[in-house]
């Protein structure tokens, strides 16, 4: 982590970048420089690809994801069904394709939520300081001295299966280590000259924190997001192998691998549990590719 | 750069899991060297698919405690499963006074693993107590405390409220295996000695590590044959997986229940058998009729017309034969189904039978069952079967316990879970049926069913009673409160090293006849 510059450092780089590039924008330069990085790019593309299967699953799909056809249990992967059928023979790779949809929205959704709560909570507790930052600091602390996976597990436990319990569970367990980001964030710039500046000319409280201190504290936000929509798709996906999640016949892939774990010793079967498990990691795996991409291009001096 | 960094870094992390997982299996193999090094193996270790709940016959609500229990503990009578007859245990020998009343004469070369002497007082203890367990009143149900008569330390006469025919059998029960009342009372409360239980059979209690293991050790002063091994471990490995593995690389010699895909792995193993015989158990998807919809029996059938059951139970359940209702056919008072209730799949025949109910638009259905894998599959392939007839049916997962809580409640529609007669007799299913009896917990009534359960009840001449019965099934299979789905066997995966597994029909095998090859 490359927080540990100076303030000094801060103010230094950040003038010569304004300095240099001062027509181009910070945004524009933010996507030029994701743009170079190919790993990032390969990390979008699958991205665009999952978010096509979530949008318009009938397109992909060769059929329904509960399409149970018992004449056809345990179809190796063909022409037909690329990744085989299962043990009450419904095509595998419509399932994964229709659990897209779930696991992005699981994810989507508990990010945003932490999002809205955790950053509302941070920016209240870097803003106001003192005994409001103190309460809802020390309150996260408690929350994060629980291992988030078990927070979630008993979130779960108490509230029962469900999409929207799953999404609950997950933005709960995913507060405070958001509410953290965005305080950290904003504490970074909450001193700056230019909100001195704004300050002195008599802009309120609300315009300063959403004119000047988010908009300028966004980049850490942005990637922490993209990383924790990934953090949310494991933990859904742990969640609903451990039965705690959705329920089937959702195609959710951690259920499917749930389901599908009892082949995981018979090896003529490997397709029943390789392609969730494949779809979670790809998916994981670009996600993070990305919100690195992100990260890089928002904090060029953490690149070497 | 960074890409073949991160490529580098995944190829290191998987080498590492491959490495870790190698060394696991060598280890695993030295463990297991303990009959090769030329050791004689004096413990056998079975492995259950659920932690037993207390250790204490009437108390005891779980089909793993009653297997432990069988260990512990013996009865006045047992069920010899080779010749499926009643067989003397701790009484030598019985006569049938009157009607309500048989004298047993027990043995008088029996001691409890605490060292007293087993006696008349004991047996009139065991079932007092039972009287009042709530767990078991349906197996102490039609016995009178008030006529139990000790004659001498050695005999006892019991009596029954009523006529009561299957009295032998019920004794063959685990519930009424005989309990040390000096151990009883020493332990204070029914929760101790349900953990430090004290009985009469081959095996004696030593620990139990909770979650892990129950320890047994051999009874060197059994009054019967010693059984060949010293020790008998009870473990629990509640994922199929990892029980049918640990079998596989000689960790535990017994598993209990194995699943159809743990089955199909070790069928052609080299180190253990798969042993399979029918059982008692039957596997069935309920239908509450407090539920507006399934009140209607069209619509209980149509959900029966719906089903391609053979094909289906044997997809999910993978062994045992489709079931025909809810007696097994190893219960002698089982008939086959009469003509016309075959129930062959037949979409048409069950869209007009939802019609005529005024379902044709269907209704909404929430199928209940637990993690069991299963019977959750079963679930899932019900549930899109009757999206056929246009019963919008989910599949709600929930945990075993909360899930027993609301059938009990009366809160489910639809749930699928497993029923195990309590022994060879057609009285055992009229608790599920007859109308407001405690374990009907799906509002069915029929009074025509309820009057014939009753004549039977108190039915000396088998064939009649039997017939009895005939009727009942025909009534149950035509008012289908229960789509019955499997009759399942019992399945135990077994060292290839050991023969002569107990084929109890209840599971409840004593591990005392297992000898090496």
């Amino acid at each position: 982590m490359s927080k540990m510059h100076t303030e000094a450092m801060d103010r230094l780089s950040r003038k010569k970048k304004r300095k240099k590039k001062e027509a181009v924008g910070v945004w524009s330069e933010v996507l030029y420089r994701l743009s170079r990085n190919r790993a990032a790019i390969f990390g979008l593309i699958v991205m665009f690809i999952l978010v096509l299967f979530a949008l318009f699953p009938q397109a992909f799909a060769s059929e329904g994801y509960d399409n149970q056809d018992y004449t056809r249990i345990f179809v190796s992967p063909c022409l037909e069904h690329p990744f085989g059928t299962d043990n009450v023979g419904r095509d595998i790779f419509s399932r994964v394709v229709y659990g897209a949809r779930i696991s992005l929205a699981v994810g989507l959704m508990a990010m945003l939520g932490s999002l809205v709560v955790g950053g509302t909570l941070g920016a209240l507790a870097a803003v106001n300081g003192n005994v409001s930052d103190n309460i809802i600091m020390r309150i996260c602390d408690v929350f994060m001295s629980i291992p988030s996976t078990l927070l979630a597990i008993s979130i779960c436990a108490a509230l029962g299966n469900g999409m929207t319990n799953l999404i609950i569970a997950i933005t709960i367990s995913l507060i405070p280590s958001f509410s953290r980001t965005v305080r950290a964030s904003i504490l970074t710039v909450k001193d700056q000259e230019y909100i001195e500046a704004a300050r002195a000319i008599g802009a309120s409280k609300i315009r300063l924190v959403f004119r000047h201190m988010i908009p300028n504290a966004m980049g850490p936000i942005i990637v922490r997001a993209t990383l924790d929509v990934a953090g949310s798709i494991t933990a859904a996906a742990a969640l609903s192998f451990i039965g705690l999640g959705v329920t089937p016949p959702t195609p959710e892939w951690g259920c499917m691998l749930n389901q599908a774990k009892q082949y995981i010793t018979s090896f003529d079967k490997w397709y029943i549990v390789a392609f969730p498990g494949i779809m979670i990691m790809l998916t994981v795996f670009a996600l993070n590719l990305f919100g690195d991409g992100l990260r890089d291009a928002f904090d060029p001096r953490s690149k070497n | 750069m960074k890409v073949h960094k991160r490529v580098l870094t995944l190829v290191l992390a998987l080498v590492m899991l491959l490495a870790l997982a190698a060394c696991g299996g060598e280890s695993g193999g030295e463990e297991t060297g303990g009959p090769e090094t030329g050791e004689v193996k004096d413990t056998i270790t079975v492995a259950v698919n659920a932690e037993p709940s207390v250790l204490d016959p009437p108390n005891q609500q779980s089909a793993t405690a009653g297997m432990v229990n069988v260990q512990i503990f013996e009865g006045l009578v047992r069920l010899d499963n080779e010749t499926g007859e009643i067989v003397p245990c701790l009484a030598e020998s019985w006569e049938q006074i009157d009607d309500y009343t048989i004298r047993f004469h027990l043995r008088d070369d029996v001691y409890f693993h605490d060292g007293s002497k087993l006696t008349a007082e004991d047996v009139k203890f065991t079932f007092d107590r039972g009287a009042v367990a709530p767990m078991k009143a349906m197996i102490f149900e039609p016995f009178d405390t008030s006529k139990t008569k000790i004659i001498d330390e050695n005999t006892i006469e019991l009596g029954t409220k009523d006529v009561f025919p299957p009295f032998l059998t019920y004794l063959t029960n685990n519930a009424t295996l005989i309990v040390s009342k000096n151990a009883v009372e020493a332990a204070g409360s029914d929760e101790v000695f349900g953990r430090n239980p004290v009985g009469t059979g081959a095996y004696k209690f030593v620990e139990w590590i909770a979650g892990d293991r129950i320890v047994l050790e051999r009874n060197e002063e059994y009054w019967g044959e010693l059984p060949e091994f010293k020790n008998l471990v009870i473990r629990t490995i509640t994922d199929d997986t990892t029980r049918a593995m640990a079998l596989e690389n000689g960790e535990i010699d017994i598993a209990y229940k194995l699943a159809p895909a743990q089955m199909e792995m070790l069928a052609g193993s080299e180190t253990s058998d798969i042993v399979s015989f029918p059982g008692y158990a039957t596997e069935y998807c309920a239908l509450n009729e407090a539920y507006e919809p399934l009140s209607d029996v069209r619509v209980r059938q149509a959900m029966r017309y719906a089903l391609d059951l053979d094909t289906m139970t044997e997809i999910a359940f993978g062994n045992g034969v489709v079931a025909d209702g809810p007696v097994m056919p190893n219960i002698s008072c089982y008939v086959p189904p009469a003509e016309g209730q075959e129930y062959g799949q037949d979409i048409e025949k069950a869209k007009a039978l939802m019609k005529e109910a005024g379902y044709e638009n269907g209704f909404d259905l929430t199928i209940a069952v637990n993690e069991n894998i299963q019977r959750s599959t079963m679930a899932e392939m019900l549930a899109n079967s009757w999206k056929e007839i246009g019963i919008n049916a989910t599949v709600q997962t929930i945990e075993f316990s909360t899930l027993v809580e609301d059938m009990y409640a009366g809160n489910t529609q639809a749930f699928i879970m497993g029923f195990t007669a309590g022994g060879d007799d057609g009285s055992f299913f009229g608790d599920m049926f007859m109308t407001d009896n405690d374990s009907n917990w799906i509002a069915y009534s029929n009074p025509e069913l309820d009057e014939l359960f009753e004549l039977a009840a108190v039915e000396m001449d088998p064939e009649v009673r039997n017939g009895y019965y005939a009727e009942a099934q025909y009534i149950l299979r035509e008012d289908m409160p229960w789509i019955s789905l499997r009759f399942t066997d019992n399945i135990f995966g077994m060292s290839k090293e050991l023969t002569g597994l107990d084929p109890d029909p209840e599971f409840y095998c004593e591990f005392r006849f297992v000898k090496s090859r």
